[in-house]
């Protein structure tokens, strides 16, 4: 594991340390999984969603965003039905391309609806699939900015100490006072809801906890011998808190990744139920749960099950992999 | 103890000057003009409705907009310590009554909710514990990592339809302060709390597990089992004590993540709390209560805090001389 790297690990040339890990991943992971079952099943569950997200233009067989409306409907499918149908709905739909002269230019498509379609004629699968890649966007960028941020302030707050520390954690503490999907909403409609506004709101109430704690871990390390031994040897401060202090904190920063995934996911729902989401034009799972779908609940409750559920399972996944990353890497709680 | 209490007074002050400053920016300096936010840049979004120069220069002047950002945060500043936060852009009303009107209601959900919350998780997270990698401590776990992952508004829409398909029941349309109604207050208010509660129950629930988990670990406790004491007398007398002093954390910390969770149940129950008018102004860019809002939960929130600081030290001497 990365805590407690021996010694002339890490005297090794970075790069060749970070491909080693690379190499072993997949072991490392089959090793984890093995030790930790439950982590395993959120650590399958998060790259299933990845996956998912990724491939979306083969999973999913429309166009998120096509309605199915009127004009398409056929004597077989007439309009209203178009709206808000249940699961295995299936039929056929009738499309008029611009340039079409005679009869027979009218397109007729089977089409199959798995989940149903919503209330705007939208196909429910399809935007399951396409919103597990907006989740997966969402949620590595709002880790990355955060644990980043939290990083770059724990790391320097916990390094250099004194009345830098005094005011970073005066400021980290006055950030921890406002809750943070409050901030969320004040950030999102101070300037306006976009993917990016809401990564930063997202990103911007996580990066105090992940500071938080990456100051412990520099301040523990900052006393242990081996950073006594590197200075000695005249290491500058630079060297000593990228060579030996960042690698200490990845531990911890993996769990905190976690977390923040979950958090990431619940929050866009949240922003979106609150009206301050992703904008329209995108498909969302918090978009889908959200404005008139929760008028449209009482009868046909399934619209709603249904990104329920996979937000659900997604949080899930990133909890049990959070707390199994945690047994595992956390040796003050091994056995525990 | 009284040197703990001043130093953790006197690091509150700074906190609460910061979040003041965190809130007065986001809503303040967010990109754009207030005032062309307010009116609108586009004429044909008020229905033909132009605004002249003099009512822009008229709001501009009533939100010390013509000041520099400095003077700006210190007038918004003396307004919030003398109470005379303004008044709301869009009704007109003293930003301090409609505080004073939907504040109450939130605070009866978050206390509520935190007692109902601590009452759920002592049982479930030390039972938990002392039964660990029993099927019972399992299903616990599910449970309480389940209801961690399902989002508050999910579980509230859920409840509400299954409320009313099996039950035929659906909360009252109207809502009465407690004290004019109590019967009707609580018919409004005992979903969305118990939404609330079990979110907040499941968090208290795991860390009061791991805290017993290491307590049930210590040499004090195999004496006590050694000693003859029965399982009941060590855990009700030795074990819980020392296991609920994180959890007067957890469920301090809890109390700012409420405020974030009472901001949705008030939207989705439909209560007139301070949550749902800080979402009614944000679509409304009612500059005015925004601020005021958030900087007074800021305010709450860093309260607790020291709240929960003071009687941490005071409940485990370590602490107070750290």
């Amino acid at each position: 594991m990365t805590t407690n790297a021996p010694l002339q690990e890490q005297a090794r040339h970075p790069a060749a340390w970070v491909l080693d890990r690379v190499r072993t991943l997949p072991s490392t992971l089959w090793t984890f999984s093995r030790r930790k079952p439950l982590g395993g099943i959120g650590l399958a569950i998060l790259a299933g969603i990845i996956l998912i997200g990724i491939f979306r233009g083969v999973i999913a067989p429309y166009d998120p965003e096509r309605v199915f409306n009127e004009t398409m409907a056929t004597e077989e499918m007439p309009a209203e039905s178009l709206r808000l149908r249940g699961p295995f709905t299936s039929g056929t739909v009738s499309e008029i391309p611009d340039d079409a002269v005679t009869v027979d230019d009218i397109i007729i498509e089977d089409v199959f609806f798995l989940l149903g379609t919503d209330q705007l004629s939208k196909d429910v699968f399809s935007r399951l699939v396409h919103g597990a890649w907006t989740a997966t966007r969402l949620s590595l960028s709002a880790v990355v900015l955060a644990t980043m941020a939290g990083l770059l302030v724990g790391l320097l707050s916990g390094y250099y100490g004194g009345r830098l520390d005094l005011f970073a954690q005066r400021v980290v503490d006055a950030w921890l006072a406002i809750p943070g999907l409050i901030l969320a909403i004040a950030i999102v409609g101070g300037i306006g809801a976009s993917t990016l506004t809401i990564i930063i709101a997202i990103s911007s109430f996580l990066w105090p906890s992940t500071s938080r704690v990456i100051r412990s871990v520099t301040l523990s390390v900052k006393e242990s011998q081996y950073v006594e031994a590197a200075r000695a040897l005249g290491a500058g401060d630079i060297r000593i808190m990228a060579r030996h202090v960042l690698p200490q904190t990845l531990a911890p920063l993996m769990i905190m990744a976690s977390s923040i995934v979950g958090i990431a996911i619940t929050v866009e729902a949240a922003l979106a139920f609150l009206g301050v989401g992703i904008p329209p034009g995108q498909a969302s799972w918090g978009q889908m749960l959200s404005g008139q779908v929760v008028t449209h609940a009482r009868t046909e409750p399934l619209l709603v099950v249904w990104p329920g559920l996979v937000i659900t399972a997604a949080v899930f996944g990133a909890n049990l992999l959070g707390d199994s990353l945690r047994d595992v890497l956390d040796p003050r709680l091994r056995g525990a | 103890m009284q040197k703990y209490i001043a130093r953790r007074i006197v690091l509150f002050i700074p906190t609460l000057f910061l979040a003041s400053v965190l809130v007065f920016l986001i809503v303040r300096v967010a990109p754009g003009d207030p005032v062309d936010t307010f009116f609108g840049t586009d004429p044909s979004i008020d229905a033909g409705v132009t605004f002249s120069q003099e009512q822009r220069d008229a709001l501009r002047e009533e939100l010390d907009l013509d000041h520099n950002i400095v003077v700006q945060y210190g007038l918004w500043v003396a307004d919030v310590f003398t109470l005379n936060p303004g008044e709301s852009f869009r009704t007109q009303e003293e930003v301090l009554d409609v505080v004073k009107a939907s504040l109450p209601l939130t605070l009866e959900l978050a206390f509520a909710t935190i007692i109902i919350a601590v009452a759920v998780a002592l049982p479930l997270g030390i039972i938990s514990a002392i039964r660990q990698d029993t099927w019972l401590d399992y299903l616990l776990r599910v449970f309480s990592i389940g209801f961690l992952a399902m989002p508050i508004f999910w579980t509230g829409i859920i409840a509400l339809v299954i409320a009313f398909e099996t039950f035929a029941w659906g909360p009252p349309v109207d809502y009465a302060d407690i004290w004019e109604d109590p019967w009707l207050n609580i018919r409004k208010l005992w979903l969305p709390v118990l939404i609330l509660a079990l979110n907040s129950a499941a968090v208290i629930a795991r860390m009061l597990r791991s805290a017993t988990l290491e307590v049930l670990r210590q040499d004090y406790v195999r004496t006590a089992f050694a000693k003859g004491l029965r399982e009941r007398v060590v855990v009700a007398r030795h074990v819980v004590k020392n296991s609920l002093l994180p959890v007067v954390t957890v469920a301090g910390l809890q109390f700012a993540v409420l405020f974030s969770g009472t901001v949705i149940t008030e939207q989705l129950f439909n209560l007139p709390g301070v949550g749902k008018k800080l979402i009614l102004s944000l679509d409304t860019n009612d500059f005015p209560i925004i601020q005021f809002v958030v900087v007074l939960v800021a305010l709450f929130v860093t309260i607790i805090n020291l709240l929960v600081d003071l009687l941490y030290g005071y409940l485990d001497p370590r602490i107070r001389y750290e």
